[in-house]
Parts: C-alpha cells; sequence; structure tokens
C-alpha cells in the first residue's frame, strides 16, 4: 500500500487539476470526494494536499481567494486558470503513458 | 474538541517563521479541519475519535513550512491574487453550471479582493505616519543615547577641576534623562509591523495578540523599574556616601525584575483560562514555574553576593564567606528537583 501511495502522491497534482475543472472548491471538500470516490482506499494527508496547492499556484495553474463564511474560520478556495488547464492535459497524457508502458512490462508477464 | 483541534495547530506552527502566508496557511488548515470534524461527529463519531481521525490526517507539515518560507512575498501574492480575481468569477460562473446538473451542491461565493483592500487599508496606519514615527524614534533614541554616553565629557571640565561631587550628580542627571528619553522613544514611536495580517484575524491571532499584549507592557514595566532603581541608587548614595556597598541595589534590582515576570505569566495564564480560548493552558502553566523558579534563583544569587560581600567586609571571613555561592547552588539545586514534578 505505501508504495502505491508514493506513487499516488506523484500524481497530486494533477488528482486537484482534475477536480478543479469541475469549478472551484477548498481543500476539505477536495479531500473528502477523494476518500469518497476511492472508498477510503486512500487517504490524501492535509500537508501534501497544500503543498499541491502551493506548487500549482506558484506555476500560475490555479489562483485562490478567501471565502466570507460568517461561523467559524474562513475557507480558501481554489479556480483553475488556463494554464492549469494546460497543466492537467500534460499530467493526464503523463500518466497514460505511464501506465499503458507499466501494464506492458507487468501486465504483460501474466498472460504468458 | 475544536480548542484541542486548533491547540494541535497552534503547536504546530509554533517554530514556524510569523509571515502572513503561515498565517493563511492556518487559517486554511484550520477551515478545513473543522469541516472534516463536523462531518465525522455527523457520522457518529464520538468526539475523541472525531478529533484523533482529525489530527492524524494533517500529516508532515514541516516540509510545507519549509516551501513556504521560500517563496513568501505576501505583497506579490496579493497583487496576482487581484488581476486572477476575474478569471476565478468567470471560473466559477461555470463552475456553478456545472454543479447544479451535477451531485456536488456547494456553492462558492464570489471573490473577494476589492473588498478586502478597501477594508484593509484604513486599519493600517499610513505611509507618512509611518515615515513621522520613525524620524520621531530616530530622534528620541539619538538623543538619548547621546546625553546617557556623552554625559561624562559634558562635566569633564567639572570633575578634572576637583568638583567632584557637582560632576557625578550632574552626570547622573544627564544619565536620567538619557535612558529616559530613550524608553519613551522606545514605547511611543517604535516602529511597529505594518498589520498585513489584518485579514486574517480569528481567535488564533487574539491569543497571539493578548500575548504580545502582555510582553510589551511586561517590557515598559520593566525599564520603568529598572529607571526606578537607577535613581533609587544615586539617591541613596548621595545621601548615604556608601558608595562601596550601594551597588548591591542592583542585585536586589535584578531579582525583583524577575518578579515581575512571573506576575505576567500568571496573569495571561489567568485571561487564557477565563476566556476559555486558551491553546496551550498547559504550556503556560509551565512557563509560570519556570518564571518563578528563575525568580527564586536570582534572589538566591543576590542573597549569596551579599551574605559574601558583608561577611568579608564587615566579618573579616574572606577565607570562608565563599561558601555562601556553594550553598546557594545547592538551593537552587534543590529547587530545580522540586518543581520538576
Amino acid at each position: 500500500m505505501s508504495i502505491a501511495a508514493d506513487l499516488i502522491r506523484g500524481h497530486t497534482e494533477t488528482i486537484v487539476l482534475s477536480y478543479l475543472l469541475k469549478g472551484p472548491s477548498y481543500g476539505y471538500e477536495i479531500n473528502k470526494d477523494i476518500a469518497e470516490r476511492t472508498q477510503m482506499d486512500y487517504e490524501l494527508k492535509e500537508a501534501t494536499l497544500y503543498s499541491a496547492f502551493r506548487r500549482l499556484e506558484k506555476a500560475g495553474c490555479i489562483s485562490s481567494y478567501w471565502g466570507d463564511e460568517s461561523t467559524g474560520a474562513r475557507r480558501r478556495y481554489y479556480s483553475i486558470t488556463s494554464e492549469g488547464k494546460k497543466q492537467y492535459e500534460a499530467g493526464r497524457r503523463d500518466w497514460l503513458e505511464a501506465k499503458r508502458i507499466i501494464d506492458m512490462l507487468i501486465g504483460g508477464n501474466n498472460e504468458d | 474538541m475544536k480548542i484541542r483541534i486548533r491547540a494541535y495547530l497552534d503547536q504546530l506552527f509554533a517554530r514556524a517563521p510569523q509571515s502572513l502566508a503561515v498565517f493563511e496557511l492556518k487559517e486554511e488548515l484550520l477551515a478545513n479541519c473543522y469541516a472534516r470534524y463536523d462531518d465525522l461527529l455527523n457520522a457518529g463519531h464520538s468526539e475523541e475519535e472525531a478529533y484523533r481521525i482529525v489530527v492524524a490526517g494533517i500529516g508532515d507539515v514541516n516540509e510545507l513550512l519549509a516551501e513556504i518560507s521560500e517563496q513568501a512575498v505576501p505583497g506579490g501574492a496579493a497583487a496576482s491574487g487581484g488581476a486572477e480575481a476575474s478569471e476565478a468569477k468567470g471560473a466559477s460562473d461555470s463552475g456553478r453550471a456545472n454543479e447544479t446538473a451535477g451531485a456536488g451542491g456547494f456553492t462558492p461565493p464570489e471573490p473577494q479582493f476589492e473588498r478586502w483592500y478597501t477594508q484593509a487599508a484604513p486599519e493600517n496606519p499610513s505611509k507618512e505616519q509611518n515615515q513621522l514615527r520613525r524620524i520621531l524614534f530616530a530622534l528620541g533614541l539619538g538623543g538619548g543615547i547621546f546625553v546617557l554616553l556623552g554625559s561624562p565629557f559634558f562635566f569633564l571640565h567639572d570633575l578634572l577641576r576637583g568638583k567632584i561631587a557637582y560632576a557625578i550628580s550632574g552626570i547622573s542627571l544627564a544619565a536620567i534623562l538619557g535612558i529616559v528619553l530613550i524608553v519613551v522613544a522606545s514605547i511611543l514611536f517604535a516602529p511597529r509591523r505594518r498589520a498585513g495580517s489584518q485579514r486574517v484575524l480569528d481567535d488564533f491571532q487574539d491569543y497571539r495578540q493578548s500575548k504580545k499584549h502582555y510582553n510589551k507592557a511586561k517590557g515598559s514595566l520593566t525599564s520603568a523599574l529598572w529607571l526606578l532603581i537607577t535613581a533609587f541608587y544615586f539617591i541613596i548614595s548621595f545621601l548615604t556616601r556608601a558608595w562601596y556597598i550601594t551597588w548591591v541595589i542592583f542585585v536586589v534590582g535584578a531579582a525583583l525584575t524577575r518578579l515581575i515576570d512571573v506576575f505576567y505569566i500568571s496573569k495571561l495564564q489567568q485571561r487564557v483560562e477565563d476566556s476559555s480560548a486558551g491553546a496551550d493552558v498547559e504550556a503556560n502553566r509551565y512557563r509560570e514555574r519556570r518564571e518563578l523558579r528563575r525568580f527564586i534563583n536570582s534572589s538566591l544569587d543576590a542573597l549569596a553576593l551579599i551574605v559574601f560581600i558583608f561577611a568579608g567586609y564587615f566579618g573579616g571571613l574572606w577565607y570562608i564567606s565563599w561558601v555562601a555561592f556553594l550553598v546557594a547552588a545547592a538551593l537552587k539545586h534543590l529547587i530545580y528537583i522540586g518543581f520538576a514534578d
């Protein structure tokens, strides 16, 4: 599991961008979505998520703004930029390519 | 229980640099942790369980903090944020269209950039005001140091002509004036850090602020006390002419200033407990004990020194009176053990 988790962590940025394609969101929403869609198989640590946010924002892939929650602490929302959409496509292509090659190399042996 | 989450974050961020980026990260983390915590409670977890799950989900923030401190440029972030506000708005509109079709169901609020900045501006001192403060601070500090260090030279002439009492009283008066100038300038005009973090004000900072407030009050009180001690020293010395021993006043004074530390820490502690906003009540209690111990330690040192001098000078017991220091050291050690539990 830990090796798989490492593998997935390498794609955190693409995962975040893919969620933001649907519209602006904040950290917990994204994390909850990941947990629900993977049926709790994969848990993204908050710290990992926020460093992805920071890197993406620095690279101009996402922009952020504060919400105006009247109660409790304020949420920070992120939305994807056009640069981010390009980055998402590139990340997705990278993953599909890697998946294709790894499937050929690892899956191929089992078929024999 | 939410207080515990905040206390945990407080502790995680205890060593982080105090920049806007770090405050914002903390605010963001806190909001998300609260949301998760509420969800877990709604899902039927106990408060304790929910707290554990939330804390376990945070992970290691050290790397993240390191990244932030590398790139922290609050002004730059604000400018680029403003430029992208319109884009964010567009994205949020299209996002909402998708969202009503899909199953998500959250409604992101509109970007708030313009509002923050127009609101935050009046709260910060203007540039001109800052400049004026800086000039006054420099004048006060410079004047104070000049009078303080220059005082012996002003009266050098009298000193050389043998008017020693006159010269010394002049020098000490000038020294007191210099100290007063420096203290007043520091209290009134010391440049303050611009409150760029206004926009992320929440109870976190309330707590920090009260701590800062107490520290400042403590600083002023300590300087005032030193001023009094110095004045007292000169008055007593001139009256009694016992210059050879009156310096002991400073030794006692050092112990007294420790008492101020104890007083302020316990006051802060009280405030923290009253408002129950206290993240680290426990840590504060520890601090209180530490300050008390320091006070006792410096009192013991002072006492030992006084005993050493008095026994030596008046009793002629120089050959043995140094044992006072050994006794003091032993007592300090015993107290340390006593405070440990």
